[in-house]
């Protein structure tokens, strides 16, 4: 269980620094489309 | 080192004995001799002790207080809900302790001396046997509690002795102790009394050399090799 | 006088007089009652001349761990002896006396969620009337207050005259994995120091068949069974924490290089001019993120909206992104939107501009009047809302640390979660559990 545990950490460790090396994200944060912003804006305030 | 001699009851060679203590049993006629000068004579029976189990053994080697004694013998006692063995320690100084060993368990015993007051006090209570178990009572300046109050009976004795206790030796006996487990024992007999302040031990404790061997047990790993 | 190294025997046969069956003595001299496990009938053996004491003619109990059983726990060889059913009204245990000539007795302790074993201590640890105390540097607190349990069986030996139907009064204290446990006979106090066995070690060491303990069996751990999780749960977060911290140092360590182009801009309601050129700017090696950071006022109540072309010089490839920038408030609310980052992924290397639009709410209005044919509302006025963009050639993923976060303490938390149930199932077990805490 120890070295299963181990193991994951190594993987998801190794996954973020290749995924930081070549600057990689599957969302790109905060990225959107064109023209997605066309709701007119306002406060999400209710 | 005395010579060996002969037992003057069934003519058995008796050991060399260990000096300081004037009573040796035959293990040929289970006679209790005492020695006076070089002649050895009957004073009584030492009776048979019982098959047991006990580690210990006339020979064994223990430690107490960093000092090194060995076993040269032993009285056996009986109360009507059981017994046990008292073994004498001997240091190569002529001290002594007796180990008094029940239910796996060792008590050192030293000798203290009984103020007279409390001697008096303690032979009363020995007087009222069972109705003083509870009682609180101060000795030595500290409080006790009565544990037990008994007659033992000696079943039988092996070995070198200081005093001339055989079988069927009647004595009545009186356990003291403390929250902490400090015992006192105080004994009367015909030949007197005497106050006992133990402290209990395991066996690993004491630093065991020279102990029995039985079938089917391998020996401690605690057991030293002097 | 010279040591005796002879081998004796260990046993005295025996045979019971009231059935007959032949039994072993094992404890010669210590035992000072029999009890044959065949018919029941007690043997009184203080003295030499053996006598009976009770007669029965029981039926055979077949036991877990049967009389004469050898077995090693922690290095010593026991062999059982005899063995005692207690009851104290709610549950039932049963205990088996263990023999060795060179170590004494212990008992073994045998309840339905497990096994223990205990060692008679020589000393008096407290007064067992109190709740908490220290014991060789651990705190003991008492789990079950001092209660009466019943002796319904006794098969065996014994030292001492242990009679089916004797009361004894017990309490008991946890503290530093090990339970102390005090008998209380009158005035006299007995002390057992009591360490968990597994059931699997029993039944190695005996070859019996494995009782099973908690969680397979009983409703709650022992005392002192060590949590299975909670070793696991140090040194997951341990390792979890480390693995995180190593990924950050990682993380700066990649995140050094790059170039950096900032332009500010202000957007006129009343002018056309939209766009704007943040910058030139090169990159090389692998490919990397790039980093957009917008602060803007649109004014209060109000946002304003840009769009980035990240445009390739060399190849006209583009990459397109966009960042709302608001800012709304109440007399008690706030929505402070006023800076705003993206981060494109994985960039390759090239020479890029970066060029951004900005559209305002009046640029929307007079946008949907054009689609419905209508003109465009008048903009006579309006304060201009500045605009600074701030491009960097690297950066790293919040996202990152947030899925690796959950992907290295999730396991954790799901360990801690079990740990603590453990915990809570043993306190259970123990009296005054609904009134502390």
């Amino acid at each position: 269980m120890r070295n299963a545990f181990l193991i994951w950490c190594a993987l998801c460790v190794g996954l973020h620094a290749t995924a930081g090396w070549y600057g990689y994200s599957p969302f790109g944060d905060g990225v959107q489309a064109r023209n997605i912003y066309s709701r007119g804006g306002g406060p999400i305030h209710k | 080192m005395e010579a060996e001699q002969n037992c003057p009851n069934c003519g058995a060679l008796i050991g060399t004995g260990v000096p300081g203590l004037p009573v040796v049993t035959c293990g040929s006629c289970n006679s209790l001799l005492s020695k006076a000068g070089d002649q050895l004579s009957k004073v009584g029976e030492a009776g048979r002790v019982p098959f047991d189990v006990s580690p210990i053994q006339i020979g064994t080697r223990l430690t107490v207080g960093g000092a090194r004694g060995e076993i040269v013998g032993r009285e056996r006692w009986a109360y009507d809900g059981g017994f046990w063995n008292e073994w004498l320690l001997q240091f190569p100084n002529g001290d002594a302790f007796w180990v008094a060993e029940e239910t796996g368990k060792y008590m050192v015993m030293t000798e203290v001396d009984v103020p007279i007051h409390d001697a008096k006090q303690l032979r009363g209570i020995l007087q009222s046997f069972g109705t003083s178990v509870g009682k609180t009572v101060q000795v030595l300046g500290e409080k006790y509690t009565v544990a037990d109050v008994k007659r033992v009976r000696c079943v039988a004795v092996e070995g070198s002795l200081p005093h001339p206790i055989g079988a069927d030796v009647m004595r009545k006996s009186l356990d003291l102790r403390t929250r902490n487990s400090e015992v006192l024992t105080f004994q009367s007999d015909k030949d007197g009394d005497s106050l006992w302040r133990g402290a209990y031990y395991t066996l690993a404790d004491l630093e065991p050399a020279g102990l029995r061997r039985f079938e089917h047990w391998s020996a401690p790993d605690f057991e030293a090799a002097r | 006088m010279n040591a005796v190294t002879e081998t004796v025997a260990s046993t005295k046969a025996l045979e019971c007089p009231s059935c007959g069956s032949p039994f072993d003595l094992y404890a010669a001299g210590y035992s000072t009652k029999h009890v044959c496990q065949y018919c029941g009938s007690e043997l009184d053996l203080t003295n030499d001349d053996t006598r009976l004491i009770t007669e029965h003619v029981d039926a055979a109990k077949k036991l877990q761990i049967p009389l004469g059983t050898k077995g090693v726990i922690n290095g010593v060889e026991w062999i059982c002896v005899g063995n005692i059913e207690k009851d104290d009204g709610w549950d039932k245990w049963e205990e088996f006396l263990l023999f060795n000539p060179y170590h004494g007795y212990r008992w073994l302790v045998w309840q339905m969620n497990g096994w223990s074993v205990g060692t008679p201590i020589l000393s008096q640890p407290a007064h067992p009337h109190r709740h908490t105390f220290e014991y060789e540097g651990a705190r003991m607190k008492r789990i079950y207050d001092p209660a009466e349990s019943t002796i319904k069986r006794a098969i065996g030996e014994f030292y001492w005259q242990v009679n089916k139907g004797d009361k004894v009064k017990s309490t008991s204290y946890v503290g530093g994995g090990k339970v102390l446990s005090c008998e209380m006979t009158g005035d006299e106090f007995n002390w057992t120091l009591e360490e968990f066995v597994s059931s699997k070690a029993i039944a190695q060491a005996f070859g019996v068949e494995n009782t099973g303990q908690y969680p397979q069996m009983g409703d709650y751990p022992q005392p002192h069974q060590p949590n299975p999780y909670g070793d696991g749960f140090k040194t997951s977060a341990l390792i979890a924490s480390i693995a995180f911290v190593a990924a950050l140092l990682i993380s700066i360590l990649f995140s050094f290089e790059g170039e950096q182009r900032v332009q500010s801009f202000t957007a006129n309601p009343a002018s056309a001019a939209r766009s704007f050129d943040v910058g030139t700017f090169t990159m090389t090696g692998r490919p990397k993120p790039v980093t957009i950071t917008a602060r803007g006022e649109p004014g209060n109540n109000n946002w304003m909206y840009l769009e980035y072309t990240l445009t390739n010089t060399a190849t006209d490839e583009e990459i397109i992104a966009s960042q709302p920038i608001e800012y709304y408030y109440g007399r008690d609310w706030k929505e402070d939107d006023r800076r705003g980052t993206v981060k494109l992924s994985s960039v390759p290397a090239g020479t890029y501009k970066l060029t951004a639009e900005v559209l305002l709410p009046e640029d929307e209005r007079a946008g949907a009047a054009a689609r419905q044919g209508r003109q465009s509302p008048l903009v006579l006025s309006g304060t201009g809302r500045p605009v600074s963009v701030e491009v960097t050639s690297n950066g790293t993923f919040n996202s990152h640390f947030f899925l690796l976060f959950l992907a290295l303490f999730g396991p954790v938390i799901w360990i801690g979660i079990r740990a603590a149930s453990f915990e809570s199932a043993r306190s259970s077990g123990y009296d005054g559990a609904d009134d502390d805490d």
